[in-house]
């Protein structure tokens, strides 16, 4: 068995709003080992970027009401502000959706990985002169030293040009191009564990297939360990090793990727995976999931997916989802398991 | 044979950078060329697939034959006669084509209630009211709704069914096109497959032609009969669906296909990764668009615009067509790392 | 037809309780009285308009009633505020007073609305040369100092009210239509604008039903701001004798005739310009609180925040 880097249990975040609570996290468990590559798979409202954004303590203006993130042995959830910087700083790494709103359009490109790599040498101490650049104050050689660093970071996630690159602003970047700027600016902080919350969800196929590319190689090269949060089901094929698969705020089923795709063991996984188009003929109606997403206000009862799982009976709407193991490392969060056991029919 | 329903003619459309009046007074023409010469028709109850990435100008081309836009040069006809700008079209034309947007909430009005939304095609070709109300509500059923959505407004609705409400109106006024603008791509799987079957069930009872616009190979390949490939403004492959997905004629049609991650972990397969970036629309590459990121692109390529090619059922602009068929050429090894 | 009247009747009233519905439950309510400057601004403009609509039944005397032999008279039981230099009961002429500058101000503001908003939608909607046109000739008016203008129009018109409105009102409304043709034009750019115009709904319809709504909302906050913003300029202009003549019991006019008087009675100016604080403070906090809910970039709320 490998290191553990990140263990998650029992978390729930909640949001509190004038219609009620959202219990948008309600108990999630996981690990991800030093190294790697874990998805964590669900549709809109499954609260899976919510959890990432809780184990980077970014779950603001929600509350984590209970459970626990441990990350290299620091207790995330009652951490001080100090230290969370610092894991910050060097531990986890976050690259978001919309690269275009996190980054600052008022600086260039450059500039924001340099200050991505000050945060990391020095998390604690951010003086404001180090920022100004005065001369005599702040070392010529040391600047030029980090501008270096920063363009042998733009070249490793694979900005073409980085020398000239460098100095330019988010706006004269290309939808892709600012993914990978996000990429260096994370890397920057030579992260242990990188997040990625849906990283390439607003590119092109072309531009995402090279974005998985760089994060598979940084991930070999680096052995950084990466969360990927995605509602690709095809994402999480081609880059991760396990996956999470989420639903209402809740675990479904986790295992290894080949497992939980080829032979799922929870009636949301397979529904979801039948949904997609390639596992129809062509011409013929798809395969889909009757009913909608359950509201989040008020505590779950039950297993969130029973009113439109096709093999809901009455104990799923009632109590806690059971954990049954199914294979090595691979678990489902379902009453109806052994029902399940054949492979996969076609016409479910 | 009958004659096809939509006639796209060496359309070019180009739109000025900067379209302020002094830039004007200023003789300051610097243009953005979005769709450059893409001759295509479209026949009557099929369902034709517009491919490409963003910037590939399929988006303005769709909105070209709706006449969001008047094409710059070149001619679109519609059921045999000319169409411009939809301000210029007369009302039968307006209502024989419809029109559904990529994201469903933004293209329904919030300040609407959803029987408003769907009465408004009608109200503009002077229904009654009742007229109206009674066709409001086989609307609605036939989109597989329930009545208790009509007083509703847009952000009570989730995504799906948002985009029921947006096909409900399109086919408010039995229009014989669609066209559809990314619909199924801001939708969560579960509710795209929902949508596609609709839409599927719709063509099939209503007798519907669609231009279906998509990045999504994968819902393109379920729905299409044939698949239009355009990059940077100009077509690059034409071809039935099965053909373009067996056997591609152009090597941008391989790597769009190649880069779409596969869901069977186990048939993980050798990917094409282009360098750099789509090239500005301001200043497109001479010679062949694509040779500038393509692994076979020669002296040739950067000099001569390559004419169209028939290979079977295909039509491929590619110098290299035959070739690349037939493996002579391949993309795959030269530059995939793996 | 009676039947089809019922039904239409039916759906009036199902409208009309889903909206006081969503209002009472709204967290837009919510949000406005959560911030209490929201709540101090909405009372005073409350006492404001109260005192203004039931001046006749409160104020102790008529405005202009004089009593020559308790001049000057400091606050007393009989005169809360004290007396003026006519002996007329300073109180009363406060709340007469603040009748005529929420009539002046609703009538400007409603006229700079109107004007704007008519301009800016059509320089935003047709675009081309009719914009051009348009907002150049916003450029020019904008680029005069807006007070000198008024001053300016005021004093060629002649001092009285009426002036007074006009001269606020030509000066007002360019910043409504610029306002207006901004937010037009990134609406026109929304697909709900789109559809419409493919179904070939007429090019009036678009622009009042589709497009007016989405664009109102910021003028709206605007607006409420503008009504301190007119007050102060009609008690501005009063005071300088370009507006309300005496006896009006103006503000502004009450403030200038009783400078003289401030040695030997505080009271004569001091509640006049309190008035007058009280109004634009009330006005001003009134459209932040309303920028605060109004402002339909957080209409998801929490749906939006990554779940």
């Amino acid at each position: 068995m490998s290191e553990t880097l990140l263990e998650v249990e029992d978390l729930h975040t909640r949001f509190a709003t004038r219609e009620g609570t959202v219990h948008a996290v309600e108990g999630v468990s996981f690990t991800v080992d030093k190294g790697e590559i874990v998805g964590v798979v669900g549709e809109s409202g499954s609260g899976k970027s919510v959890t990432a954004r809780s184990l980077i303590r970014l779950e603001d203006p929600g509350y984590i009401e209970r459970g626990s993130v441990r990350f290299d042995d620091i207790e995330m959830t009652d951490a001080d502000d100090r230290t969370i910087r610092r894991v910050r700083g060097d531990g986890m790494a976050m690259v978001f959706q919309d690269p275009m709103e996190t980054l600052n359009p008022v600086f260039s490109i450059g500039e924001q990985i340099v200050e991505s790599i000050k945060v990391h040498e020095s998390p604690e101490e951010q003086r404001l002169l180090d920022y100004l650049n005065v001369p005599l104050f702040s070392s010529r050689g040391k600047r030029s030293q980090m501008r270096q660093q920063a363009i042998d970071l733009m070249s490793e996630v694979g900005i073409p040009h980085p020398e000239t690159r460098v100095s330019a602003y988010p706006h004269e970047f290309s939808g892709g191009m600012r993914q990978r700027a996000m990429l260096a600016i994370a890397l920057a902080r030579e992260p242990d564990l990188l997040i990625a919350d849906e990283p390439t969800t607003a590119l092109d196929v072309t531009i995402q297939a090279e974005i998985l590319q760089r994060i598979r190689d940084l991930n070999e090269e680096l052995g950084m360990a990466v969360l990927m949060i995605t509602h690709d089901l095809g994402v999480v094929a081609e880059l991760c090793d396990k996956v999470v698969v989420m639903y209402g705020g809740q675990v479904m089923e986790e295992g290894p990727v080949e497992e939980v795709l080829t032979n799922p063991k929870h009636p949301y996984t397979e529904s979801l995976l039948g949904c997609m188009p390639q596992t129809c003929d062509r011409g013929e109606p798809l395969n889909v999931i009757e009913g909608r997403v359950p509201s989040m206000v008020g505590g779950p009862t039950g297993c969130p997916f029973a009113s439109r799982c096709w093999c809901s009976s009455e104990s799923c709407t009632t109590g806690d989802l059971p954990t049954e193991q199914v294979g090595e490392d691979h678990t489902s969060r379902c009453h109806h398991v052994e029902e399940l056991s054949e492979p996969m029919e076609a016409d479910q | 044979m009958t004659r096809p329903i939509v006639e796209i003619d060496d359309v070019v459309k180009r739109f000025p950078v900067d379209d302020s009046l002094f830039a004007k007074l200023l003789g300051n023409d610097t243009y953005v060329t979005a769709v450059d010469g893409v001759s295509l028709s479209i026949e009557p109850g099929e369902t034709l697939a517009l491919v490409g990435e963003s910037g590939s100008g399929k988006s303005t081309l769709a909105n070209l034959v709706t006449g969001l836009h008047a094409p710059t040069s070149g001619t679109i006809r519609f059921e045999g006669k000319a169409v411009g700008e939809a301000t210029t079209r007369d009302k039968e034309t307006l209502a024989a084509i419809g029109m559904v947007f990529q994201n469903p909430r933004g293209s329904l009005d919030s300040r609407l209630t959803i029987e408003q939304i769907i009465a408004e095609p009608l109200k503009a070709r002077g229904w009654s009211a009742s007229e109206r109300e009674q066709k409001v509500e086989s609307l609605i059923e036939r989109v597989n709704l329930s009545q208790a959505y009509l007083p509703r407004h847009p952000h009570e609705l989730s995504g799906g069914e948002a985009q029921r409400v947006a096909i409900a109106r399109a086919i408010a006024l039995n229009p014989r096109l669609i066209v559809l603008d990314e619909p199924v791509s801001a939708l969560d799987v579960s509710v795209q497959a929902k949508i596609v079957n609709l839409l599927m069930e719709l063509q099939q009872d209503l007798n519907l032609t669609y231009l279906f616009i998509a990045h999504d190979l994968n819902v393109v390949e379920h729905i299409a009969d044939r698949i239009a490939v355009m990059y940077l403004g100009q077509l690059m492959e034409l071809a039935p669906t099965e053909a373009l997905f067996t056997q591609t004629s152009h090597p941008y049609t391989e790597t769009l296909l190649s880069a779409i991650p596969s869901v069977d972990p186990t048939k993980q397969k050798e990917r094409v990764i282009l360098d750099g970036d789509i090239p500005s629309p301001i200043n497109t590459p001479n010679g062949c668009v694509f040779h500038t990121r393509c692994p076979l692109a020669d002296e040739q390529c950067a000099t001569q615009t390559p004419a169209a090619e028939h290979i079977g059922e295909s039509t491929s602009w590619c110098h290299y067509a035959a070739e690349f068929t037939s493996d002579e050429k391949q993309i795959t090894g030269a530059v995939s790392d793996d | 037809m009676s039947n089809q009247d019922s039904t239409a009747n039916q759906s009036v009233i199902a409208t009309t309780r889903r909206r006081y519905r969503s209002v009472k439950n709204s967290r837009r309510l919510g949000r406005f009285l959560s911030n209490r400057l929201n709540v101090v601004g909405l009372l005073f403009v409350s006492v404001v308009v109260l005192s203004a609509i039931f001046a006749p039944v409160i104020a102790p005397e008529g405005p202009n009633e004089q009593d020559l032999f308790n001049r000057l008279d400091s606050p007393s039981a009989e005169h809360p505020m004290g007396t003026d230099q006519l002996g007329r009961d300073v109180l009363s002429r406060l709340l007469y007073g603040a009748r005529i500058s929420l009539q002046i101000s609703l009538a400007v503001v409603a006229i700079t609305l109107a004007i704007g908003t008519a301009v800016g939608l059509i320089a935003g909607y047709a675009g081309g040369w009719v914009d051009e046109a348009l907002m150049r000739f916003v450029d020019i008016l904008l680029a005069f100092p807006g007070i000198l203008l008024a001053l300016v129009i005021a004093g060629i018109l002649g001092p009285n009210l009426t002036n007074i409105m006009i001269a606020l009102a030509v000066v007002g409304w360019t910043q409504y239509a610029r306002i207006i043709r901004g937010s037009v034009l990134s609406v026109k750019q929304e697909e709900f604008v789109k559809a419409a115009q493919l179904m070939g709904v007429p090019r009036r319809r678009i622009v009042l039903r589709h497009i007016l709504p989405n664009v109102v909302t910021p003028v709206i906050v605007l607006a409420t701001m503008d009504m301190a913003y007119v007050i102060l300029g009609t008690a501005g202009l009063s005071f300088l004798g370009l507006g309300a003549q005496p006896p009006t019991p103006e503000w502004g006019t009450m403030l200038s005739q009783g400078r003289n008087f401030v040695d030997t009675a505080w009271w004569v100016v001091n509640f006049p310009g309190l008035a007058i604080m009280i109004t634009v403070l009330g006005f001003n906090l009134l459209g932040d609180g309303l920028r605060d809910v109004l402002d339909p970039r957080d209409m998801g709320d929490v749906e939006n925040k990554g779940m």
